[in-house]
């Protein structure tokens, strides 16, 4: 197992390299000069000379190659370059916004598994009774819904008419309620229909008719083996969700004003700010590569199949 | 003997189909009922009824299964389940199939037995490498501590059939336990079957299509043709005396050493939508005659023990038998 991670690690490095090379590369060829770029977005007027010597300050008289390993070693050190709209050093407004999106996606997905977990069950267990039927006719209203729209409506009725909440959440523990809950409504409403859909998988199972003919307790069966069994499933889920969870929920950051990474890199999109993005690019594929390797080591854990074989 | 299990006049289909039609049989306590027939002629639907198992959409139409004294399809759910691991245990067919595949194989005998009754953990694993012993299993710690993929299938089938056992049943219902296994450890665990009866008393109701099972293992057989008993008697009468056409094509057709291609039964089974008028092998028998098109199902006796639902072969006058299919 243990090699099985170092390994894992190990072979990590290339893919990171790999996508720091093409993030990298796709800035340097998205049009418009960086220094032109560095120079109006700090508003200074922009004469040939000023730009030439900006550029070889900036290093872009380099050749690629060179570019980018100076740019990859100054990455590795921390140094991920400065916003060109505001000065501050990428991995501190990274840094900034990452605790809050953390947070976000912590408080949503515990929220979403708490959900649909048991009501996916239900769903299952009660296969074309009413309340199947019922709970998957809301499943399909949280599906099609838009999130914008959903955060407009939970703004407008619980901020708004009944003022429980406040409107803007600016990272406090109140405002989370609000994004929290329009995220883990569209989440929950397909989580229930995954959760569903293995459930009943694993009833049809053999397994499952085997226990039942030795009288084993519906109850027992249920939690102890089909859940159980289920689980490689979900984990797959939860991994993917996480993985775009921390990447920042630009939508609903946006419209509750969350300061967190989804706002981050849109704002930086508007403003071009290339050092931002690719830092914030680096940081959504290590986390992507964090999650899948800690899936597959849950899967190793609950499968023994496939560790042995 | 005692009767262990009556089936009378049952009836059984999915949806708006019967599969199974009007069976009667009865196994007596420690007798084995050898079932045979092809696939497709509702063997395994005549199992999942007596089993009454949900989720496997088997409705009971007709006829009652006394099993004991307790009419098993006017159980209540619990009663069932109460039933089911305690005095009647099953065997499927894939080896393995039955178990849980990420569970090691010692928490679901646990599982099995404290389904059943309370007992610590510990002390029902002691029980547990016992019954293994028992059985001839002999390095039982080490299959308790196994996953199923990590057993041979006959392995498998085995632990299957000690599973089946936990609880001591009075009856096992063997669905083809033999057929997805290799031949010499199909040996292995037909003597196994047979030593639940010797060690234990149990009654089985064996399931199969396999002859050479059959004659080693049952004292009855039942041949089953479109949801019917068409021949029932003593093993060695079945074997030696056969009088349905359909009991003769299936002993005809098995393979023996002599280099010759077995002759199978010809043409196809009907299938169970289509209505069909008087003997439903009439389509496919070499002795078919006028009236077999139009008679009813009814049995005859050909001796005490052994009937038929043929006709022409039976050698009797056809009459409505007054005679009890049961016994």
């Amino acid at each position: 197992m243990f090699q099985y991670i170092i390994k894992r690690l190990l072979q990590l490095i290339p893919i990171m390299l790999g996508v720091t090379l093409l993030t990298f590369g796709l800035m340097y060829l998205a049009p418009g000069d960086p220094a032109s770029m560095k120079l109006s977005a700090q508003g200074v007027p922009i004469s040939q000379d000023i730009i030439e010597q900006t550029r070889i300050e900036m290093g872009l008289d380099n050749p690629f190659v060179l570019q980018y390993l100076t740019w990859l070693r100054n990455f590795l050190s921390g140094d991920m370059g400065k916003s060109y709209a505001d000065h501050l050093p990428v991995a501190e407004k990274l840094m900034r916004a990452l605790p809050k999106t953390i947070m976000l996606s912590i408080s949503s997905m515990m929220v979403t598994l708490l959900v649909s977990i048991p009501i996916g069950i239900l769903a299952a267990v009660k296969h074309n009774k009413a309340s199947d039927y019922l709970i998957r006719c809301m499943t399909f209203i949280g599906v099609a819904m838009p999130n914008f729209f959903l955060s407009l409506l939970l703004i407008y009725f619980f901020a708004l008419k009944l003022n429980w909440l406040p409107v803007l959440a600016e990272g406090s523990l109140k405002g989370l309620i609000l994004p929290t809950v329009a995220l883990s409504i569209a989440m929950s409403s397909r989580y229930i229909r995954q959760v569903r859909a293995v459930v009943l998988e694993e009833l049809n199972k053999e397994y499952v008719v085997g226990a039942r003919a030795r009288g084993v307790k519906e109850r027992i069966i249920l939690y102890k083996n089909v859940l159980y069994n289920t689980m490689v499933t979900i984990i797959t889920l939860i991994g993917l969700s996480i993985g775009s969870l921390l990447g920042g929920t630009v939508i609903v950051e946006t419209i509750f004003i969350w300061p967190g990474l989804g706002k981050l890199v849109m704002d930086a999109i508007g403003a071009r700010d290339y050092p931002v993005i690719q830092g914030f690019v680096v940081w959504m594929t290590f986390i992507y590569v964090m999650v899948n390797l800690i899936v597959d080591i849950s899967y190793r854990l609950l499968d023994p199949r496939t560790y042995s074989s | 003997m005692e009767d262990l299990l009556q089936v009378k006049n049952l009836s059984v289909g999915y949806g708006g189909v019967d599969i199974v039609k009007d069976i009667s049989f009865t196994i007596k306590k420690g007798e084995i009922l050898g079932i045979v027939g092809e696939s497709g002629c509702g063997k395994s639907t005549l199992l999942k009824a007596i089993l009454q198992l949900t989720g496997t959409d088997v409705i009971t139409r007709k006829g009652c299964i006394l099993f004991g004294k307790t009419d098993i399809t006017s159980c209540s759910k619990e009663e069932l389940r109460q039933l089911r691991g305690t005095r009647l245990g099953v065997i499927f067919q894939n080896p393995g199939a039955s178990l849980n595949p990420l569970r090691k194989i010692k928490h679901q005998f646990v599982e099995a037995m404290q389904s059943h009754k309370k007992i610590h953990k510990k002390e029902a694993y002691k029980k547990i490498v016992g019954l293994l012993e028992c059985l001839n299993l002999q390095d039982g710690e080490r299959i308790l501590n196994s996953y199923p993929f990590q057993l041979s299938g006959g392995m498998n089938q085995r632990v299957a059939i000690a599973l089946a056992m936990v609880m001591e049943p009075e009856l096992i219902l063997a669905d083809e336990p033999t057929s997805a296994l290799d031949v010499t450890v199909q040996a292995q665990v037909v003597e196994e079957i047979l030593k639940l009866r010797q060690v234990f008393g149990t009654s089985i109701m064996m399931i199969t299509h396999n002859m050479g099972v059959v004659a080693k293992i049952a004292d009855k057989i039942g041949v089953m043709y479109a949801g019917r008993i068409v021949e029932y008697g003593e093993k060695k009468e079945i074997l030696r005396n056969p009088t349905h056409p359909y009991t003769k094509t299936l002993l005809q057709a098995i393979p023996k050493m002599d280099g010759k291609v077995p002759k199978g039964v010809r043409g196809e089974p009907l299938s169970f939508k289509d209505m069909h008028r008087g003997c439903s092998f009439s389509t496919r028998c070499d002795y078919s005659q006028d009236t077999c098109q139009k008679k009813e199902y009814s049995i005859t006796s050909v001796k005490k023990n052994h009937w038929t639902s043929c006709i022409p072969l039976s050698g009797v006058s056809s009459h409505e038998s007054t005679y009890s299919r049961s016994s």
